[in-house]
């Protein structure tokens, strides 16, 4: 390649494991200590009751620990609720977290305020564009929509204060009810952003595409899309450790 | 392109992998004149360092040919000669700003798995686990080098490869371990592990003046050089034995008050004797912890009463039967880190232009890269007389024939 040749910006990594948790937080306790209890009964006994102990000891530990269970997935049983660790969640998932930028507010402000760039940081949004007035619509795509089609969603501001805070939320008849938040404060260390966004199925009615997307929420997840606002505003350029433009396009 | 790939503790291969291209505007691309096997990278080589994935490209300590740069990189040439700092750093952080570059906030693209491992996340760095960005390193034929407008530096034609290849990692980091120190006149120093990083910063404690500097080691080939380059008292663990008797001896070599500095120059393989080898060789092989930490421990219990213990060396995770008492209670001053290479550059690259110093010293082994598992075996088993080996690609020594031959 020529020295200086224009190029694409580096995609936000679209990988995901596929969300498998199918157990609740209770029943994961219980699988755990009757699961050990069992396999510590079957390794000191042996014997066929020793033997049969044993390995439904192991499994139940594995169930426990893992928090996903085969025979659920062969049944369609699923007891993971709300909250629970391994989700599969049927409420409203919220995520809050920090970091400090060293920009000033009004620059992150402006940043942030054109919606449409917030695909470049944010992952799984693939696309938002102006919708009218004071609304954009918002498309999200990842390893759970190949099969099922995308979500889309159109969103409006709820409040803008120029350079310390903007509130969106999703309007009536959205795929998904999302709302968010971006505030900016300015302290002696830098500008302290706080990002914080809701997801919840419409009504409470949670469709399949919609749970495999809920899985794919995390706060882990939302800290990356901080994260790589971050780099852009400060480097200019989102970190990547591709070598080659394809690797970084497919976001491996 | 060839590269050095990693496929599991104890099994590298040169591999045929994509040439590296730019990505990023701030981004260069680099043929490879020479590079280096690190002794941190035998921690990769053994598998005791978590996060590294099958056909990782190893290598931290490289230079070479500008050959592509980004739209943003406006201080380099193609066919410029440069020498890359191991850690990445962004140069536009609050960390970078304060020249604290191995804690650059942005250059680690996995920074959620080190603040999970750390609580928070530091630079990433050429080929050293996906913890620490999982970056392509060095040991191969070209490297991709992000925030090339800030990280490497040109280097002047009339210093060979050899005198400058180490201002890449190993001269800066015993240079930053010694300044750490704080030495004042009448300071003496021990160094635990006469390797290329004990080596300089030995070097280095006589460049802050040093006045006595104890070198500890079993490696007859590395105490001779310690004595020989630094004037170093050599000291052999196997001669002294565990712990508490290397207390001693290092308490009878100076006037009964101990190190006035420590410097551990050797991380989280260190070889212990008796019981506590056995107990931290069998805990780090069953992954109960993670470190191996007799050098620092010994450091620690040897060092004066409010002297300085600075840890270059490697560790990664959790280590056992640390005397914390002996720290609280002897108010030692702990210093340590990755190396801020960025910062020493320029200094240190002025001290060999200068005749100071020739880094090219601790060198023993000049090698092929497509031959680079074999130097790994001949460094990590001390075979031949091996301190430091320097790797050359193929491609890169015909491109010296080339011009050798056009003179």
């Amino acid at each position: 390649m020529e020295a200086g040749t224009q190029l694409e910006p580096v995609r936000v990594p679209r990988r995901h494991p596929e969300a498998y948790y199918n157990i609740s937080a209770a029943e994961r306790k219980v699988s755990l200590a009757v699961g050990a209890a069992s396999l510590a009964y079957g390794l000191r006994h042996g014997g066929a009751v020793g033997w049969t102990a044993g390995v439904t000891g192991g499994f139940l530990t594995q169930r426990g620990l893992t928090g996903h269970c085969y025979a659920n997935q062969l049944l369609g049983r699923n007891s993971a609720r709300a909250g629970d660790r391994g989700r599969s969640r049927q409420g409203p998932q919220r995520f809050t977290t920090q970091l400090t930028i060293a920009r000033r507010p009004d620059e992150l402000y402006r940043f942030w305020r054109d919606f449409t760039r917030l695909p470049t940081f944010m992952r799984f949004i693939t696309e938002v564009r102006p919708a009218g007035g004071n609304r954009t619509h918002w498309v999200a795509e990842g390893p759970w929509a190949e099969r099922t089609g995308r979500l889309e969603w159109d969103a409006e501001v709820t409040e803008d204060v120029p350079d310390e805070r903007i509130a969106w939320r999703s309007v009536e008849g959205s795929d998904v009810e999302q709302r968010g938040e971006i505030r900016f404060r300015a302290t002696a260390r830098g500008t302290e952003v706080q990002l914080d966004l809701t997801y919840a199925p419409p009504a409470g009615r949670l469709s399949a595409v919609l749970g495999r997307f809920m899985n794919t929420l995390s706060k882990e997840a939302a800290r990356a899309d901080l994260r790589r606002f971050k780099q852009l505003m400060e480097t200019g350029e989102i970190a990547t450790n591709a070598t080659t433009r394809a690797m970084a396009q497919g976001g491996a | 392109m060839k590269a050095v790939c990693w496929h599991g503790a104890g099994d590298l291969r040169v591999d045929s992998v994509s040439d590296p291209q730019v990505i990023n505007p701030r981004d260069a691309v680099l043929k490879v004149s020479a590079t280096a096997i690190c002794g941190s990278d035998l921690h990769l080589y053994s598998g005791f360092v978590p996060g590294m994935r099958e056909g990782d490209v190893l290598g931290h300590e490289f230079m070479g040919e500008v050959v592509d740069t980004g739209p943003e990189v406006k201080n380099l040439q193609v066919g410029d000669r440069v020498v890359v700092p191991f850690t990445i750093g962004c140069g536009q952080c609050h960390f970078c700003e304060r020249d604290l570059w191995s804690l650059c906030d942005n250059s680690n693209p996995n920074a959620g798995v080190a603040e999970k491992m750390w609580g928070q996340s530091p630079s990433g760095l050429f080929g050293y686990s996906h913890t620490l960005g999982g970056y392509a390193g060095g040991q191969a034929e070209y490297v991709r080098v992000p925030y090339a407008d800030v990280g490497p530096l040109r280097v002047p034609d009339a210093l060979d490869d050899e005198q400058v290849l180490f201002l890449t990692d190993i001269f800066p980091t015993g240079y930053q371990a010694a300044e750490a120190c704080a030495l004042e006149p009448g300071d003496t120093v021990a160094v635990w592990g006469c390797g290329p990083v004990g080596q300089f910063a030995m070097a280095s404690a006589r460049m802050f003046g040093a006045d006595r500097i104890i070198a500890i080691d079993d490696v007859p080939e590395r105490l001779d050089m310690a004595v020989r380059e630094h004037e170093a008292e050599p000291l052999r663990p196997s001669e002294t034995g565990n712990t508490l008797r290397m207390v001693e001896a290092l308490r009878d070599m100076t006037g009964g008050r101990g190190p006035d500095a420590c410097i551990d120059a050797v991380g989280m393989e260190a070889h212990g004797f008796g019981l506590e080898g056995w107990y931290d060789t069998i805990k780090q092989s069953a992954r109960m912890e993670t470190e191996r930490p007799i050098a620092l421990r010994q450091a620690l219990m040897a060092c004066r009463k409010g002297g300085t213990v600075s840890i270059p060396g490697v560790y990664g995770g959790f280590a056992d039967k640390l005397p914390l008492g002996a720290m609280m209670n002897k108010a030692l001053t702990l210093k340590t880190g990755q190396t801020h290479v960025h910062r020493y550059l320029r200094p240190l690259l002025e001290r060999i232009e200068h005749g100071d110093l020739d880094p090219g010293f601790v060198i023993t082994h000049r090698m092929r890269l497509e031959d680079a598992p074999e130097a790994y075996n001949l460094f990590r088993d001390k075979r031949e007389g091996c301190i430091k080996v320097m790797l050359r690609p193929e491609s890169a020594r015909r491109d010296e024939d080339d011009l050798i031959a056009a003179h």
